[in-house]
């Protein structure tokens, strides 16, 4: 599903984000990215989905070649893939409804697939008695929840977190990686950036570290073999 | 082996969007509908400066639509003058003031001719050198070099332009006649300034569309700057360019052709305001001229042009602005 071979990043002002990274994370499979602030993490869950382009190597998303995309393109990458992030960015003047809706509406859904597809979205974070109020008036574990929602409405086969329980309370983070483990059930493959060793270390995922923009362990999926 | 995964990609994505594709085009509408209806939603969401920029434009739209009526009317209300020209018979020097007076009787019988005047040959001169200054100069001649002259207004009834010349045609054979003109010097003036008025108002509306192009633009691009945040997360959910730009380009389509409606409306009620006063001074000319308005064809024509002006405006804004953000 995510390929990376020997992929650098170096940013315009010269810092070197990620060296040489290579590993692969297979359909169906849910995975950690772990490392220390400033290790790389957030620079490579960018590349798979296009924020950023990569320097040197091949990124390879669901067995495309992310190097051959182009900026036109690039709309059609992400409707194939969930973003989560710390922040949920959700759209202040838009119901919860609405933002959950984003996605089917940018895909030219019609009004009630959308309805059906929102309400069950909104059902598996379960916020479905919410979808009339507006973000600011959601606890910040909701809103990251709409967050959530609005990333799997469209069913991607992949989904990307950076760091998503970053704000959250330790029972809340165990709330939603118990979400990502039903997406992961369903055959979503999950990567999740997060520096919270304690929360992950329990869930018994293969964790791949970043050190200085190199990855350190978790190259081979332990689990499955080489 | 690539040509395979390829295939059952393909497979997955078609089942995957089987539900949808179907129902492409209504959908294509409804996502056109709903840009439309969000962009109106922009425009109540900060009623008062939406309120004045719409008011600027159609300041800006209402001042050369008005001139233009008034340059329209303008060119109606002479279009029956350049027929009724003077025609001036020059005499030649040897007509004594017998001859003279029996021609102007001659002419006046004339069934086209409306009134005569005749200006003698000491009275030409006398105005002449009152107006040129060339008083010395004419004195050291020995005889009057200016001729006499009759000058023939045509009765009003008599307006074609090839009747007019017929007439003069007959005048020019006259004995004692050396020269007929018809004098239409201070109507080619009229016309002259009435193509200068024309193309100056041509110039303002250009320059005044050109101000509605900008304003639209610029308020274009502080809209985007408020959904700076917005446009990203757009973005980063699969939002392309065109989705991004639709309800922009609404927007601006939309300024525009309120701001045009509200010109519409300003230019009508300037109309009906000044109405009395036209009527004034047509009277004075012919009883008969009715003043035009604006037709149905000049509003639609007014709607389309300032609507078109806001999508531009917009266009330009969305492009130079809105492309930039990328998130990050
Ligand atoms: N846009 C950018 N321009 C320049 N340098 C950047 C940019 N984004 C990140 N970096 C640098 O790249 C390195 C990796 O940053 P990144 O955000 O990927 O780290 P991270 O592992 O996500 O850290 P954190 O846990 O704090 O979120 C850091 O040294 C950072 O300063
Ligand atoms: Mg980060």
């Amino acid at each position: 599903m995510i390929r990376f071979i020997n992929v650098s990043k170096r940013y315009p002002n010269g810092q070197e984000a990620l060296q040489k990274v290579s590993f692969q994370v297979k359909p169906g499979e849910m995975a950690f990215l772990t490392g220390h602030s400033g290790a790389g993490k957030s620079s490579l869950l960018k590349l798979i989905a296009l924020i950023e382009r990569s320097s040197q190597g091949q990124v390879f998303v669901e067995g495309q070649n992310l190097n051959g995309i182009k900026h036109k393109d690039i709309p059609f990458l992400r409707r194939k893939m969930g973003l989560i992030f710390q922040n949920p960015r959700l759209l202040k003047e838009r119901t919860v409804f609405d933002n959950v809706a984003l996605p089917l509406i940018i895909d030219g859904y019609r009004h009630q697939d959308i309805s059906r597809r929102v309400r069950g979205a909104l059902d598996k974070v379960g916020l479905l008695d919410k979808e009339k109020t507006y973000p600011d008036f959601l606890s910040q574990g909701e809103q990251q929840r709409v967050g959530i929602a609005r990333a799997v409405v469209n069913k991607p086969r992949l989904l990307l977190a950076d760091e998503p329980t970053g704000n959250l309370d330790p029972d809340l983070s165990r709330e939603i990686m118990g979400l990502f483990n039903q997406f992961k059930k369903v055959g979503v493959t999950v990567l999740v950036a997060s520096h919270d060793l304690a929360l992950i270390a329990g869930l018994k995922h293969r964790i791949l570290t970043l050190k200085g923009g190199q990855l350190i362990s978790g190259m081979v999926d332990a689990q499955h073999g080489k | 082996m690539a040509n395979k995964q390829a295939a059952v990609r393909k497979q997955n994505s078609l089942e995957d969007n089987q539900n949808h594709v179907a129902n492409r085009s209504s959908a294509y509408f409804q996502r056109h509908s709903q840009a439309f209806l969000s962009s109106l939603g922009r425009l109540f969401l900060n009623p008062v400066s939406s309120l004045l920029t719409l008011a600027v434009i159609a300041i800006a739209i209402t001042l050369p639509t008005f001139l233009y009526v008034v340059l329209k009317n303008t060119e109606h209300m002479t279009q029956g003058w350049d027929s009724n020209g003077r025609i001036s018979l020059y005499l030649k020097t040897d007509t004594t003031q017998a001859q003279a007076k029996m021609l102007v009787q001659q002419v006046r019988d004339m069934p086209k001719v409306g009134s005569v005047r005749y200006i003698s040959a000491a009275e030409g001169l006398s105005t002449f050198e009152r107006q040129s200054g060339f008083h010395e100069i004419l004195q050291q001649l020995d005889s009057n070099p200016i001729p006499a002259v009759i000058q023939v207004e045509p009765k009003t009834h008599v307006q074609d332009s090839k009747d007019i010349q017929a007439l003069v045609e007959q005048l020019r054979t006259l004995r004692q006649v050396d020269l007929a003109q018809l004098d239409m010097q201070w109507l080619q003036r009229l016309y002259a300034i009435i193509n200068v008025v024309e193309s100056s108002i041509y110039m303002l509306a250009f320059f005044l569309g050109l101000g509605v192009l900008l304003i639209v633009g610029n308020t274009i691009r502080m809209t985007i700057q408020n959904y700076h945040d917005e446009i990203e997360t757009i973005k980063l959910v699969g939002g392309t360019d065109a989705f991004i730009r639709r309800p922009f380009l609404y927007t601006g389509t939309l300024y525009g052709a309120l701001g045009g409606f509200m010109a519409l409306v300003m230019v009508f009620s300037t109309l009906l305001l000044i109405q009395p006063a036209v009527n004034h001074l047509t009277g004075l000319y012919q009883s008969h001229f009715h003043t035009q308005g604006l037709g149905f064809l000049d509003g639609i024509t007014l709607l389309g042009l300032s609507g078109l002006l806001g999508f531009l405006g917009a266009w330009f804004a969305v492009n130079r602005h809105l492309l930039m953000v990328e998130p990050t």
